[in-house]
């Protein structure tokens, strides 16, 4: 096993509290109402925005607020071996955790009986898949002008050889011990997803949440600067 | 929050005000008042955010432009650009009495599918309700249809109609406008007409836009004159060489 972390600096060069490089774009396809993409490095997702519409299967409509469908998948050439197109278990689980972040975001009330659809897209796998799927589709949700309470901003925490590290990437996620997802709300300082694999003592959870949240901030300045200069280009 | 010449755009979340002013675009959390759009921030008596994009929200009263999709007993189904479709009751189609039998044949004729027409929103309980009775309803036959966000509607129009006023003049194209962000245009230079909706649509936030617009106008016109004179000048070149 190597060595992941050597005189303070990991293998990729970074140091313990510091993000890969941050890009986004907005406005990539004329067919959905919003669309956006973000890149963390290697991990790369496209996020597309359709609605709000009338709402099919009837069934699943709610009489007083709009429903929301949130689609997570990974593209076939995403991952160094052939993914599987299509959904999985893993998939279904992802998505269904999303979706809950967006329900506390969106004002859902604002359009009764009808749908709201969210599209992700893993262009390249590279760690942190789910933080990425949710920083392009809160840009997408801004783009298409669905009312929301706030950007929500989302990167992974871990500890790594012993020492708590912040955005886990290519082999820290799968040699390091723990890796931990958070999205996070600015405004009103909430944690909307949270999940961990392997263990933690107490007080390195409270430390990791803290580093989460510092990572996130940056995020969310990056995805607020992104959205000014797209409107001042002179789109 | 961006600050540019007379305009400031805000992103969804944005405090804009520290006092529970908010009008419309906007939430109070914690006694402070946010952005729910990405869009432009407006002050007056409240503190307002326009989006840049927004599906439509019927009102009551509204005219507006809509598709007829297909007929189901009692009504038409119209697609009017907003969530929900819209419907158009047989006996709304038209202005006579109650009483009088209904020509339900000749009416699916004349609101076949595909035909766009004006109207007018006369009910909203929890469908909307279209109706053909106002003066100007009717139905649009050879033009062009274009797209606006509904929340620019307003700035095509202009301040007491000076916008359109200007456009219809110079370009001699007959225009119809409905609150939902669709636009109908009828003879004269419609391809002209299409372009500025299209300029609109992307700088009605910033200031001065009815001046840019007309001389957009001016000097699309003259670059046609000169096109349109090229252009008859070739095939009689061309005869000439022959």
């Amino acid at each position: 096993m190597t060595e992941l972390i050597k005189n303070g600096l990991r293998i990729d060069g970074r140091k313990i509290d510091e993000l890969r490089e941050l890009k986004s774009e907005i406005d990539l396809s004329k067919e959905a109402t919003g669309s956006a993409i973000f890149h963390l490095g290697d991990t790369v997702a496209v996020a597309t925005v359709y609605g709000p519409m009338e709402c099919h299967p009837r069934r699943l409509e709610e009489n007083d607020r709009a429903v929301l469908e949130v689609n997570y998948t990974m593209l076939s050439f995403s991952t160094d071996e052939r993914n599987r197109p299509g959904f999985s278990r893993r998939s279904n689980e992802i998505s269904s955790v999303i979706k809950r972040v967006f329900e506390n975001v969106i004002f859902l009330k604002d359009f009764p009986k009808t749908k709201i659809i969210i599209n992700m897209d893993i262009l390249n796998a590279d760690a942190s898949t789910r933080c990425v799927a949710i920083n392009a589709a809160s840009l997408a949700l801004a783009h298409a002008g669905i009312p929301m309470k706030d950007l929500v901003a989302s990167c992974s925490a871990g500890k790594i050889s012993g020492s708590l590290v912040l955005d886990v990437a290519g082999k820290e996620d799968t040699e390091g011990e723990v890796d931990l997802p958070i999205a996070y709300l600015p405004l009103t300082d909430e944690i909307l997803l949270l999940q961990m694999d392997g263990i933690l003592k107490k007080d390195e959870l409270d430390k990791l949440l803290e580093l989460g949240k510092k990572g996130c901030k940056q995020i969310y300045e990056s995805q607020k600067k992104s959205l000014l200069e797209f409107k001042s280009s002179g789109q | 929050m961006e600050e540019k010449e007379g305009y400031v755009i805000v992103t969804p979340g944005t405090l804009i005000s520290t006092s529970e002013k908010s009008g419309e675009g906007t939430f109070v959390f914690s006694g402070k008042t946010h952005s729910k759009f990405f869009g432009i921030k407006k002050e007056g008596y409240k503190i307002s955010v326009v989006p840049f994009k927004q599906s439509y929200k019927p009102k009551r009263g509204d005219k507006i432009i809509g598709q007829i999709k297909e007929f189901n007993y009692p009504f038409f189904i119209v697609d009017i650009q907003a969530p929900l479709p819209a419907y158009l009751y047989l006996s709304n189609t038209s202005n006579l009495s109650k009483y009088a039998t209904i020509d339900q044949e000749k009416l699916m004729r004349i609101y076949r599918p595909g035909v766009w027409i004006y109207s007018e929103i006369s009910e909203l309980t929890d469908k909307v309700k279209l109706s053909m009775k106002s003066y100007d309803a009717k139905v649009l036959k050879e033009g062009r249809i274009a797209y606006i966000t509904p929340s620019k509607v307003p700035r095509v129009i202009g301040k007491g109609g000076s916008m359109i006023k200007m456009i219809q003049n110079k370009t001699g194209c007959t225009i119809l406008i409905g609150q939902n962000g669709i636009i109908w245009i009828s003879g004269g230079k419609i391809n002209l007409v299409i372009k500025i909706i299209q300029k609109i649509d992307d700088e009605s936030h910033i200031p001065g836009l009815t001046d840019r617009v007309g001389e957009l106008i001016d000097e699309e016109l003259k670059n046609g004159d000169k096109n349109k004179s090229a252009v008859q000048e070739e095939p009689v070149n061309k005869k000439l060489e022959i």
